[in-house]
């Protein structure tokens, strides 16, 4: 089942109506944690149940299995469920195990129309969908973001065959395939389309006639090419959940549009063209939210307003020569990891008229003058001359009264930080694999919480601006090794990067607050054991490559774990050069079939457990034949 | 409350905030409720629209939820505050009349009801911290004169007594001892005196 933009608040209060209760708790709030989107779009949920005195439980999960298990353990009298951020790609209903028969409710159903006690809704961005969510299941709710229409081809493939599957399949067959699947190791086997490609595979009985076995040969390749296209995000969760706060009015404050930005900024730099999509429908709403604020700055002031912001790092917090060197744009613009790439970052400030030792101040202490003219200067120089047309953008800045203020990239910057950082870095004394993960887990939800306190605090956003200028160095520092040492190997059809231990070596002479330690991540060694650093550094990669090299291949990125003896490994697809129309679409992510495709078919032991499905676990003696099976099987 | 020794001679803040929070306050429900009787008062009709004096915390819950506006007390705007801090300037002897939860009230109207105050909050918010200062270096001033028998605190609010307690109420209990000691020592003096002057005749 799916429900359309302007329908949200239907589900809405459906949810409220069945879930208002004075004794036990009735609403389930299950959240991705490693997803900055996800967090935001949560705030702004459970800031309107609140309001409602509707009680929810919230709970962070970091992947599939995690997800089952704190299914299985919920009360029978839970009745609705809310899965932000996942679950748009699984077949809820078989993966979680669900008997709809056990959920219906007798006393309200009518013969015509079953009423179910409990329901599912999947408020999620990642696509494709699953189909069986979409069309097939009546307890689970997909919110759709208006596209769904356009899958009437799918749609009626999908109802062609859940018709045939029943009747025409004989027994033997499906008894083969459970024994199949009851062989496979994976723990993501379940999706539909493994199931879909056996039956296809399975030989319709000879009695049917030819035409027959046409229409569902048919059928069964439109299925395959929607599965196959690859995966991507086409929308934020937060601009979801705030589309359907505004169908229910309560859009009057400025906090919910504040984390609504925040959560779909996080996507900008991977989604641009999400983001472009967005990005009018929010300034209209802060022009609508602003109307007739005043002017002069009060100790309450809480505004929200649009200004200019720059493709640089972190600007506000450090100084104007950091932010421009840790620039995923300047840095693949003029290429900084050459000789050549430093002197001419040299070069542009000598253009600009800001001599290095003011650029290296802090930001704050920088002169004024220069900070006025600045936006002369960058649209002079570096616009004119060398042509970094994107450089400027638009920026949304919250002020915190006399606290200061805060832009929703830097927040998102912060907040990522948050998320990935893990504080407490003891190492561990478990050898088990299981424990081991299950404490990084642990770590992943520890700081989700963490980050959920820093979106209204100020002070603590400032500590996670702190952490990610210590990551961005440390990004920067390992992505300039690696193109130096040529650790970046061009094959085929993707690139591939393998981090070993020994490249995590630090040497960061950045000052560092006191807040951070140099062993924040244990010195760095497990820094890119968390998917969202090493998708950082991926983009990085992305970034620098796609202005060197034209050829538009995906990258395969590979970080070695010595306490598990895995590699965490993530395919990311190719990105277009960043023009200044900024209208190139994202190219879809293909790896997650193949992935999948790899790990079905070869034996590899594998762990598919990410939400983002191009984020897998590989044990360290299977990367290579893995690697290489992946090559061969042309899904990329 | 099972709380530390320390806490245990005067309320918590938070206490008081409770107390407070059943103060009555005018609101403008936007929706009709019933009534609805409690152990400790009775929660009247609302009418929509219809002005209603309901306990504090009934309104904030309501407030919350959109449900009402709430009608800020006469004393909380910047022209009333105002004229109570300069007359705590004209007289230094003496403090200004303000509500008995003068503190608690203002705290929980400008972070919850911040838009329903005719004046700008942080206005107000600062007109309230002058005064509470100017109260604060007057109550402390105040101490000198504590003695062991009697102390005058008209005008106070409990929050503002609240925090003076502990070291009042202990220092005018050593001072009650003292004297109490004084006073033995001036019967003593005096027995003595009758003896030695019993001894002279």
């Amino acid at each position: 089942m799916y429900i359309l933009p302007s329908n949200y608040n239907q589900a809405y209060n459906h949810i409220v109506t069945t879930s208002l209760t004075h004794s036990t708790c009735k609403l389930v709030i299950f959240v991705s944690c490693l997803d900055v989107d996800a967090l935001c779009a949560l705030r702004i949920l459970a800031a309107v149940f609140k309001k409602k005195l509707i009680n929810f439980q919230i709970v962070p999960i970091v992947g599939y299995a995690d997800l089952a298990t704190h299914y299985t353990r919920l009360d029978a009298d839970v009745n609705n469920i809310i899965l932000v951020g996942c679950g748009a790609m699984v077949d809820l209903e078989s993966f979680l195990d669900i008997d709809v028969g056990q959920f219906v409710d007798a006393t309200r159903s009518l013969e015509a129309e079953t009423v179910l006690k409990r329901k599912i809704f999947v408020i999620d961005g990642h696509r494709p969908w699953n189909l069986d969510n979409v069309f097939g299941s009546a307890m689970v709710t997909c919110f759709d973001d208006g596209l769904i229409g356009d899958l009437a081809l799918e749609k009626d493939a999908y109802n062609f065959l859940v018709n045939i599957d029943d009747d025409e399949l004989n027994q033997e067959e499906e008894e083969e395939e459970e024994e199949e699947e009851e062989e496979e190791i994976f723990e993501i086997d379940e999706t539909d389309i493994s199931r879909k490609r056996k039956s296809s595979s399975s030989s319709p009985q000879t009695k049917q006639p030819k035409t027959r076995k046409r229409v569902i040969k048919d059928n069964e390749t439109t299925i395959e090419n929607y599965y196959g296209q690859g995966t991507t995000v086409v929308t934020s969760v937060t601009s979801q959940v705030y589309s359907l706060v505004s169908l229910i009015g309560e859009t009057n404050n400025l906090d919910n549009l504040w984390l609504a930005i925040i959560g779909s900024t996080s996507l900008e730099h991977q989604y641009p063209e999400l983001w472009a999509r967005l990005a009018d429908l929010f300034r209209k709403e802060v022009r609508r939210l602003n109307h007739g604020a005043d002017e002069e700055r009060t100790a309450d002031d809480s505004r929200l307003t649009v200004e200019k912001d720059y493709n640089l790092f972190l600007l506000r917090h450090w100084s104007l020569y950091n932010a421009f060197y840790y620039s995923n744009y300047i840095n693949s613009k003029i290429l900084l990891y050459t000789e050549q790439g430093k002197s001419k970052l040299n070069k542009i400030f000598a253009k600009m008229g800001i001599s290095l030792s003011v650029a290296q101040q802090l930001w704050i202490y920088m002169d004024i003058g220069i900070k006025k003219k600045l936006h002369n200067i960058f649209t002079k120089v570096l616009v004119n001359q060398y042509g970094f047309d994107s450089l400027a953008t638009e920026g949304y800045f919250r002020s915190f009264g006399y606290n200061g203020s805060v832009s929703a990239r830097d927040c998102v910057e912060a907040i990522s930080s948050l998320l990935e950082h893990e504080e407490n870095s003891a190492p561990s004394e478990s050898d088990d694999i299981d424990a081991l993960t299950a404490e990084k887990e642990k770590l992943w939800v520890a700081n989700f919480w963490r980050s959920w306190d820093a979106l209204t605090d100020l002070a603590k956003i400032r500590q996670g601006i702190q952490l990610a200028l210590f990551s961005q160095q440390l990004i920067f520092q390992v992505g300039h090794s690696i193109i130096e040492k040529k650790q970046l190997k061009n094959l085929k059809i993707f690139r591939l990067v393998v981090l070993s231990s020994s490249d995590y070596h630090l040497s960061l002479t950045a000052k560092n607050d006191a807040s951070i330690h140099t062993n924040t991540a244990a010195g760095g060694r497990k820094f890119f054991l968390n998917p969202l650093n090493l998708m950082k550094l991926g983009n990085w990669l992305l970034d620098t490559i796609s202005e060197v090299d034209d050829t538009l291949l995906p990258l395969v990125l590979a970080a070695l774990d010595l306490e598990t003896d895995t590699y965490l490994v993530i395919g990311m697809a190719p990105k277009v050069p960043k023009r200044g129309d900024g209208g190139s679409a994202a190219l879809l992510n293909t790896f997650s079939v193949a992935f999948q495709h790899v790990a079905n078919t070869t034996g590899v032991k594998v762990r598919i457990d990410s939400f983002e499905s191009s984020v897998i676990e590989v044990r360290k003696d299977d990367l290579a034949p893995f690697l290489e099976k992946l090559t061969l099987s042309g899904l990329v | 409350m099972a709380l530390p020794l320390q806490f245990k001679t005067s309320f918590l803040p938070l206490e008081i905030n409770f107390l407070a929070e059943n103060e009555l306050i005018t609101i403008l429900p936007r929706v009709s409720m019933k009534s609805v009787e409690l152990i400790g008062t009775n929660l009247p009709n609302l009418n929509a629209m219809r002005r209603q004096e309901i306990p504090l915390w009934l309104a904030l819950i309501l407030k919350a939820q959109d449900k009402c506006q709430i009608i800020p007390p006469i004393w909380l705007n910047v022209a009333y505050l105002k004229a109570r801090y300069d007359e705590e300037l004209e007289f230094p002897n003496r403090f200004s009349s303000l509500p008995w939860h003068w503190l608690e009230l203002s705290k929980m109207l400008l972070t919850k009801a911040s838009d329903d105050l005719t004046d700008a909050p942080h206005l107000i918010r600062s007109i309230i911290q002058d005064l509470r200062e100017v109260r604060l270096v007057k109550s402390r001033k105040g101490l000198k004169e504590l003695n062991e028998a009697y102390l005058q605190l008209d005008n106070l609010s409990l929050m503002e007594i609240n925090e003076i307690r502990p070291y009042v109420a202990e220092v005018m209990d050593e001072l009650k001892k003292l004297s109490d000691c004084v006073k033995k020592d001036d019967s003593m003096d005096m027995e003595t005196n009758d003896y030695e002057e019993d001894e002279n005749y």
